[in-house]
């Protein structure tokens, strides 16, 4: 049997500045909650810049490798009240800006102050990338 | 049914591998291949919806990689409802009719036009490794996703069996009531991996495994290592680049291949590719593996039919929770999903029309590995299980089985 082949897509396709989709700002809030309930502390600059999923990518891998440095110390999570749901029949929109809370003082530093910010859904401008892979 | 565990394929198998994909109905990706293949429950071309003019809008094989979908189509529980009852507000005994997808994407943008395109679905050759996989091996007729909702309550029933009561994108809490799959191998002596594509896009699973079980996890690139190396856990969990964005190791950039709208369905056809060929390519691997692609739910998109109801999951979501005027019991399943089990052991064109959902991935992972282990959900322990499947006598040939070239990778 032949190999079948496999089309990559277009470079058009690869927008990292695309808004992020609801899947994404739940995971952001699961990484923040951690981030808040753990001595974790994130880089302020990269704890606010979540509004496109380059931003968000950033903050992730910054958590990520955090929380798997910290494996040897599990922390306590608490329950998170339920929030309203994002969407709404008859509503569109409601919820789309979620706010979130984010907690930084600069690279190394323990989190003091709160930073909340607030993401949107929004269209961002395509721009053009190469890619590595998918 | 008990597995016969005297089948060959059964007795060779030693990993179970499942890719869990992003936001796609089963008609969507799968729909079309009814016309040459009729067992396959897809779409006639005669299935409609009304739109809010009232018009009678038809199914068509008009699906696009990107762009089609955006915004993001609604797949919230009330949203669900509407799309599968009609109404919003309300769930059984409405019957459940599978006509309010149409006017579910219209409330997003009051745009008629643009919420015809929920019915689309793609054309078999838009998808070639979708389709190839669907009538090589084994497609599921009637996976269903676990709750009529988003991403991460449906993840985690492939997780725990449960989701402890969630029908939302919530955090979840600590004392489960319910062991992870994870943890159950794990004191069983079993290896087992989340692989997530990298750490820029880490798993949904954040606060109740990454943080407390952090070394079950692995990157996508630690899997195909794992699989040069034949030392595969028996037990692996994959999920997709969720995002567009820059390496970690600062080596260009990475395109999204979970194929959640708006992203391009065909970096998740290579990823899918890419995860079919590390296996296949290693015969070590390949006669003595089981692969499940499947997806979590339907993202919103048209599917003909109807969820069934299930087993309550002894928990229950409350109207608030919902977003409709009624508790959740737990007690039906979501909108329809592609599944697809691969191996050699797996014969061509193999369909399974028994009802399936995601509580069947622990099932099936704990029966086969661990066996007896009551402290499970009711749902998982009544869950079908699917390696009765690997059921030929002798492993297909080299030839008999697929392989993909994939553009611009390996």
């Amino acid at each position: 049997m032949q190999p079948i082949f496999v089309p990559a897509p277009p470079k058009s396709s690869f927008n990292k500045n695309r808004a992020p989709s609801d899947l994404l700002i739940g995971q952001l809030r699961h990484f923040q909650h951690v981030e808040h309930k753990s001595d974790i502390a994130i880089d302020a600059a990269t704890a606010l810049d979540i509004h496109t999923e380059a931003g968000a990518a950033r903050y992730i891998l910054a958590l990520t490798r955090a929380i798997r440095q910290q494996s040897a110390k599990p922390v306590g999570i608490a329950v998170v009240p339920p929030r309203k749901p994002l969407d709404t029949i008859g509503s569109p929109g409601v919820g789309d800006g979620l706010t979130i809370a984010a907690v930084g003082d600069g690279p190394g530093a323990a989190s003091e102050r709160p930073v909340t910010k607030k993401l949107t859904h929004g269209k961002k401008r395509v721009k053009k990338n190469k890619r590595k892979k998918s | 049914m008990a597995l016969d565990r005297s089948l060959p394929g059964i007795q060779a198998l030693q990993h179970i591998v499942v890719l869990m994909m992003e936001n796609r109905s089963f008609d969507h990706m799968l729909g079309g291949l009814k016309a040459t293949h009729d067992y396959i429950d897809g779409l006639t071309g005669d299935e409609t919806n009304l739109d809010t003019t009232g018009a009678q809008i038809k199914v068509q094989p008009l699906a696009e990689y990107q762009s089609q979908l955006d915004p993001d189509p609604n797949h919230h529980f009330a949203a669900v409802n509407l799309q599968i009852f009609g109404d919003p507000q309300n769930g059984p005994p409405l019957p459940a009719t599978m006509s309010g997808f149409v006017k579910s994407y219209f409330n997003q943008q009051q745009n008629t036009k643009h919420s015809a395109d929920i019915l689309y679905y793609f054309s078999p050759d838009k998808l070639p490794v979708l389709s190839t996989l669907a009538t090589e091996f084994a497609v599921f007729n009637r996976w269903f996703a676990s709750i009529p909702g988003p991403t991460i309550c449906n993840r985690a029933f492939a997780h725990y069996g449960t989701s402890f009561g969630q029908v939302s994108m919530d955090v979840f809490y600590e004392g489960k009531k319910y062991k992870a799959i994870y943890d159950r191998l794990l004191a069983a002596g079993h290896t087992c991996k989340l692989y997530y594509y990298d750490e820029a896009s880490s798993t949904m699973e954040v606060v109740n495994l990454l943080q407390n079980e952090p070394d079950v996890f692995g990157t996508f690139e630690d899997f195909e290592t794992a699989c040069d190396k034949n030392v595969l856990p028996a037990y692996c969990f994959i999920e997709p680049n969720y995002t567009d964005h820059d390496s970690p190791d600062g080596d260009g950039e990475l395109i999204a291949n979970d194929q959640h709208p708006d992203h391009d369905v065909r970096a998740g056809e290579q990823f899918i590719a890419m995860v079919y060929n590390k296996i296949r390519q290693n015969p070590k691997l390949w006669a003595n593996t089981a692969l499940l692609i499947v997806y979590d739910e339907h993202g919103g998109i048209y599917d003909h039919v109807p969820p069934p109801a299930c087993l309550p999951d002894g928990f229950v979501a409350q109207p608030a929770d919902t977003g409709t005027l009624d508790a959740f019991h737990f007690d039906r399943l979501g909108v329809r999903v592609p599944a697809i089990l691969v191996s050699p052991w797996v014969a061509k064109g193999s369909c399974i029309n028994d009802v399936f959902e995601h509580a069947c991935i622990p099932a099936t992972v704990t029966d086969y590995f661990i066996g007896e282990y009551p402290d499970r959900s009711p749902r998982e322990i009544a869950a079908n299980t699917f390696l009765g499947q690997l059921s030929l006598e002798t492993q297909r040939t080299e030839d008999d089985c697929p392989s993909f070239a994939i553009e611009g990778g390996s």
